[in-house]
């Protein structure tokens, strides 16, 4: 078992298989060895962590994805968006929850999380205008209209394809 | 709450290409992400699309520049025109920009404006060249620049003009070539394994010299694919190859003219080939042309001859029938394709002098209001390039020659005139290689096709229980793209 201490100092006794779903806590147990130190995730806070402990608990077992075919991923386009039928209801969540739950996913890594995130927000903004993207997720607009102009005339031998 | 860089980078990953582009105006964070994705891969069949790419990597210091790994600018040479030197001006202003550029396709109506290679100013090291370009001091100034080529494919040098020589120490690393065979026979220092000629009426006499050098230097030859073989000399050649230095490395031979009657000495030749794998013969001279039980027998025969082999391909005129083995029984594929779409009559365009519209950027160019071809051509990048699909796969192919260990896949090269009557008649520029073309950009195409093929039929690779070099699915895939395909086995 392994003990987990969020931001807010809530304290989580997990499965070691369980909490190894995340390569940095993976990583940080092999460094300790053996030990009943507890792991503080200053990045995370309780609410979220149960959150993704319910992800890893779902996915235990399942073979972690290996850490070369990811670096040949991060060089393509992502193949689908298609996400499965637990973790889609998994992450039908608020959008505050959503990207805290990205957030954490990255921070802790998590990869196949993180691609659900991804994913999620990749479907959310399908179909949306840039003004409904920054409404969507609360983005500023730092361009001047004369950008955002310049910007679209520039990509727009890309479009129709 | 704001969400990192590297987060956006990842959702940008994902997105679908329209909202790329909605993504590219959201902010500053966003555009980067999604312009990265955008402009890594470029694979540009309209000119008009080409210019504005390149104008719009040229922009804001040639930021968009580094994102670019593959630049792929393939017009339907059937229909093109000359493209103006404005035109080749930009693609060469941008080229200097990308720094990271490792596969680049090239294909030019006229095959003369090799001057946008001028080197000096490019920083990128190419893995992939493929230009329908003539061979000339520029290409080849060009090219001894290029350390890092593994694979390129070439047109000749142009009627008249003489063969300009490759400097010493060019080209260490490049193991696959397509192209004439005087410009193969420049490349004796470069250690091929894959190559591909393309014979012309002038060049069949030197095949035996070019042949008999490549014998004694290339002992790692794995792949020999020969178009235009007269049939005279198919014998010879398969004499030649059979006594090579890499008689007994080379997995794949083709296209042999296949003798009608005494095939005695054409079997003994097979004999010394212990690695042959694929073979590739042309019974188009054949009257009537072998039905199917016929081909089969005579595949069937070959291979006592040469029990490695496994696969066989018998060339009728615009068509290909692929015979596979299995358990000592053959079988015929499903891709019984009509090459016909694959012929492309093309021819060097010798351009007047350039059309001396002048442009600034950003504005229309004057040249394009006349290009009737490249707006016709839209329709038909929609029609592929628009599928997600496609820009999935294609941008997801790292490279060429990861399409299998064991192949590399070409354009509608060499197959692209009737083998029998074309060869006959044609003139020299008839036989450019309409290229390398599509090659590259049908490859996204085509591995969705694979897929779909894999799922579909019940492919020999997986009762051969994948011996290495099984590519019998990407031949039939190949068969139906009409793409030209050096099957490299094993």
């Amino acid at each position: 078992m392994v003990l987990l201490v969020t931001s807010d100092n809530e304290q989580f006794v997990v499965d070691k298989e369980v909490a190894e779903r995340s390569v940095l806590i993976k990583n940080m147990l092999e460094d300790v060895g053996e030990s009943d130190q507890p792991i503080p995730l200053p990045n995370v806070s309780s609410s979220v962590l149960k959150k993704v402990l319910e992800y890893c608990e779902h996915h235990r077992g399942e073979p972690l994805p290996a850490a070369d075919t990811e670096s040949s991923q991060d060089e393509t386009r992502k193949r689908t968006t298609d996400i499965s039928e637990w973790d889609q209801k998994f992450i039908t969540v608020d959008q505050e929850m959503l990207f805290e739950i990205i957030l954490a996913a990255n921070y802790l890594d998590i990869k196949p999380l993180l691609d659900v995130g991804c994913k999620t927000v990749a479907n959310m903004i399908k179909g949306k205008t840039p003004e409904e993207i920054r409404k969507l997720f609360n983005i500023v607009n730092d361009f001047t209209p004369e950008e955002e102009a310049q910007i679209k005339k520039e990509n727009e031998w890309a479009e129709d394809r | 709450m704001t969400l990192p860089p590297e987060i956006i980078s990842r959702i940008a990953q994902y997105a679908h290409h329209a909202d790329l582009l909605s993504l590219t105006r959201v902010c500053k964070t966003s555009q980067s992400a999604s312009e990265a994705i955008l402009y890594e891969t470029l694979y540009l069949r309209d000119a008009e699309a080409a210019y504005f790419a390149c104008q719009a990597i040229i922009t804001h210091n040639g930021a968009r520049g580094t994102y670019v790994r593959r630049f792929w600018f393939c017009p339907d040479l059937r229909r093109s025109r000359p493209f103006p030197s404005q035109f080749w001006q930009a693609v060469q202003v941008a080229l200097t920009k990308m720094d990271y550029l490792e596969y680049l396709v090239l294909n030019d109506p006229t095959g003369s404006n090799t001057w946008v290679l001028t080197p000096g100013h490019f920083k990128f090291e190419l893995h992939d060249a493929s230009f329908n370009l003539k061979w000339d001091e520029n290409l080849v100034a060009f090219l001894a620049t290029q350390h890092k080529l593994r694979v390129l494919s070439t047109l000749d040098s142009l009627d008249g003009e003489a063969l300009c020589g490759l400097p010493a120490g060019s080209l260490q690393n490049l193991t696959t070539f397509s192209g004439p065979l005087l410009v193969l026979a420049e490349l004796v220092e470069s250690p091929l394994t894959h190559v591909q000629i393309q014979l012309e009426n002038d060049t069949a006499v030197i095949l035996e010299t070019v042949l008999s050098d490549l014998s004694k230097l290339k002992k790692g030859l794995r792949s020999l694919n020969i178009i235009g073989i007269p049939s005279q000399y198919s014998l010879e050649t398969l004499q030649l190859v059979s006594k090579s230095m890499f008689q007994s490395n080379l997995h794949h031979l083709g296209v042999l003219p296949l003798p009608w009657g005494d095939r005695v000495p054409f079997r003994r030749c097979l004999m010394q080939l212990h690695s042959l794998e694929n073979i590739e013969v042309d019974v188009s001279r054949w009257d009537p042309p072998p039905s199917e039980p016929f081909q089969r027998m005579i595949a069937a025969e070959l291979r006592v001859y040469c029990p490695t082999l496994r696969r066989v391909i018998f060339v009728i005129l615009q068509q290909e029938h692929l015979w596979y083995c299995r358990n000592e029984e053959w079988f015929k594929s499903l891709s019984f394709v009509s090459r016909k779409a694959a012929s492309l009559p093309i021819s060097i365009m010798h351009p007047s002098p350039s059309s001396s519209a002048s442009t600034t950027p950003h504005q229309v160019p004057h040249f394009f209001l006349t290009m009737q071809p490249a707006r016709t051509q839209r329709a038909q990048t929609h029609s592929i390039a628009a599928l997600p699909s496609l820009a999935h796969s294609l941008s997801s192919f790292p490279t060429m020659t990861t399409v299998s260990q064991d192949m590399v896949h070409y354009g509608t090269m060499g197959r692209t005139k009737k083998i029998g009557e074309a060869k006959r008649t044609k003139q020299r520029q008839d036989a450019i290689p309409s290229s390398p073309v599509g090659l590259l950009a049908r490859l996204g195409l085509q591995r969705v096709m694979l897929t779909i093929l894999m799922q579909s039929m019940p492919s020999p690779a997986t009762h051969t229980q994948s011996l290495p070099g099984d590519d019998e699915p990407m031949l039939s895939i190949k068969r139906r793209q009409k793409v030209r395909a050096l099957p490299l086995s094993a």
